[in-house]
């Protein structure tokens, strides 16, 4: 039977580097892709994987073993992602030339409104991908969080409230919130 | 209501809550379509592009990993008994070890700048102005004319702030700059071309930064070489490379900086009225974009996305009309020559015509696809 993550962890406080690679391999594509959908920036995200690790290995030690891995994984990745990217909000947006130029600047509103579908057309899954992509971008960044720890990685709110440091209530009610605009944004795409 | 169904969709709710909530989906059918599109929902935002991390990254963080995992001296000093009088002993052991650190380092430093030849012109070179000057001997010079440009123009605070969010945070900046460094590849890349040009900017830019210069300047040279081989690659070398060389400022030919310095002040001019003006329907796009505060060089990647969102209806705006002759100043944007000219004909008529009195459109005639 696969050790637990947190027999893993407590394996790796007492000396198994072995222990660690497991934790590693197990969740650093679930890391990754939390980062690259709050950012939609590879070089940040995978620059913030690699960090996130980092800080693994140095608050080992600070490690419980009643918490269980992933929550406190998650929590050493979303105040790294406070530290690191909430500081570039005051700095001028960039747009990347290899970008197609309709994910440039316009609104899922544009977005809709440019293809010429008839009204009960569906987009196919580059489309969806590309949409929800955009949604997720104008989505304020205390529901995205939310909206990702819960859609993305699978956590129940008991275990966002706890790596967020908000009450279980509040995460329900940005979840609620999210949802609400996403489907707002999207509501047309899905025909 | 709809909170208790996405909870439903989530398995967030208890057992009697649950089979309340199913009860009343089994005798009310507008709950019951409503949890059927929650549920499209949800599956339509689980869709979306993955990534995976990189394998260096890996064996940085398992090498990280096993050097952590020998028994740290805290470790071992909290395991001892008599704590207290063993912390006394250690911080004394500590200043000891301390004053005679720094008195080898000063002795150290003293003995190697004796033996070190005077500074003078005879000292050879560090590597970056080796292997830069052998390709552009003006523009590449660290200290040269090109560079001081690149800082007056604020270029490295914008990159700065875009690439790093860290303004006026020098090691933040330098961590920043030392991670793009580890990750650049044999060939001198650091991901993709437009990366790549994005970074060695940088690193012209922070020139000034007390951060390893001999490192830096390898970094440089070797991204530099890569752009140069990008650019020159027949499947590779198209207008969309030369123009992001051009985007970055780190065009290679000497001839072509005078114009690349006259396309960068026409930007400048035409951004605050495309603030001002692009507020009409087909120039919405452009306006979001404008509003974006884009650095200067990136403004044209933007106008060059308005021209191709805007496909055949260029023109139909005066939005768009100015973003068009943004892209032309540079003379290459990135889209088959054929069909710039046939969007960009009626702006050139007019202009030749004098019907078009925007003074922004004469530019149009010194670019390469005048007509």
């Amino acid at each position: 039977m696969p050790a637990s993550n947190r027999e893993l962890m407590v394996a790796y406080q007492q000396g198994d580097p072995e222990a660690f690679a497991i934790l590693y391999d197990r969740h650093s594509r679930a890391l990754a892709n939390y980062f690259y959908k709050m950012c939609y920036d590879r070089a940040l995200a995978e620059d913030l994987v690699q960090e996130t690790w980092l800080r693994v290995i140095r608050s080992r030690d600070r490690y419980e073993p009643k918490a269980t891995f992933r929550t406190f994984l998650f929590t050493v990745a979303t105040n790294l992602y406070i530290d690191r990217h909430r500081s570039r909000k005051s700095a001028p947006k960039m747009v990347s030339a290899d970008l197609p130029a309709r994910e440039e600047g316009a609104t899922i509103g544009d977005l809709i409104e440019s293809r010429d579908r008839a009204p009960g057309d569906k987009v196919d899954d580059r489309e969806a991908a590309a949409l929800v992509q955009q949604a997720l971008q104008q989505l304020p960044e205390g529901q995205r969080e939310v909206f990702l720890l819960a859609e993305s990685q699978g956590l129940k709110y008991r275990e966002i409230s706890e790596i967020l440091g908000i009450p279980v209530g509040t995460v329900k009610s940005r979840m609620n919130a999210a949802i609400t605009q996403l489907r707002g944004m999207l509501g047309r795409a899905l025909g | 209501m709809r909170q208790e169904l996405i909870d439903l969709l989530r398995g967030e709710l208890g057992e009697g809550e649950e089979r309340e909530l199913r009860e009343r989906l089994g005798s009310d059918a507008t709950l019951r379509q409503e949890l059927d599109e929650l549920a499209s929902l949800l599956g339509l935002l689980r869709r979306g592009e993955e990534i995976a991390p990189l394998p260096a990254t890996r064996a940085r963080v398992l090498a990280a990993a096993r050097g952590a995992v020998a028994p740290s001296l805290g470790a071992r000093l909290r395991a001892l008994p008599g704590l207290v009088a063993f912390r006394m002993r250690r911080s004394v052991a500590f200043r000891v070890a301390a004053v005679s650190l720094v008195a080898h380092s000063l002795l150290m430093a003293i003995l190697y700048r004796m033996t070190l030849p005077p500074l003078g012109p005879e000292r050879e070179p560090p590597p970056f102005d080796v292997s830069i000057q052998e390709k552009a001997p003006e523009r590449f010079t660290p200290d040269g004319e090109f560079v001081r440009r690149l800082r007056a123009r604020g270029y490295g605070h914008h990159l700065r702030l875009g690439l790093y969010g860290v303004e006026g945070q020098g090691r933040r900046i330098q961590s920043s700059m030392e991670s793009w460094m580890a990750r650049q590849a044999p060939d001198g890349s650091f991901g993709d071309v437009e990366r790549t040009a994005q970074v060695a900017l940088a690193l012209l830019a922070e020139g000034d930064c007390s951060m390893h210069a001999t490192r830096r300047g390898r970094a440089l040279a070797a991204a530099v070489a890569f752009l140069i081989r990008e650019a020159s690659r027949p499947e590779a070398g198209d207008a969309t490379i030369a123009a992001l060389i051009e985007d970055y400022a780190i065009a290679f030919e000497p001839r072509r900086q005078e114009a690349l310095v006259g396309h960068l002040r026409a930007i400048d001019r035409i951004l605050p009225r495309l603030r001002a003006e692009a507020i009409d329907g087909e120039g919405v796009a452009l306006a979001k974009m404008a509003g974006l505060e884009l650095p200067p060089a990136l403004a044209a990647v933007a106008a060059r996305s308005a021209l191709l969102a805007d496909r055949g209806r260029l023109l139909s705006s005066p939005a768009t009309r100015l973003a068009a002759t943004a892209v032309l100043s540079k003379g290459q944007i990135g889209l088959e020559p054929a069909t710039l000219r046939e969007w960009l004909r009626p702006l050139f008529s007019a202009a030749m015509e004098g019907a078009e009195s925007d003074p922004l459109a004469l530019l149009t005639l010194q670019a390469p696809y005048r007509l």
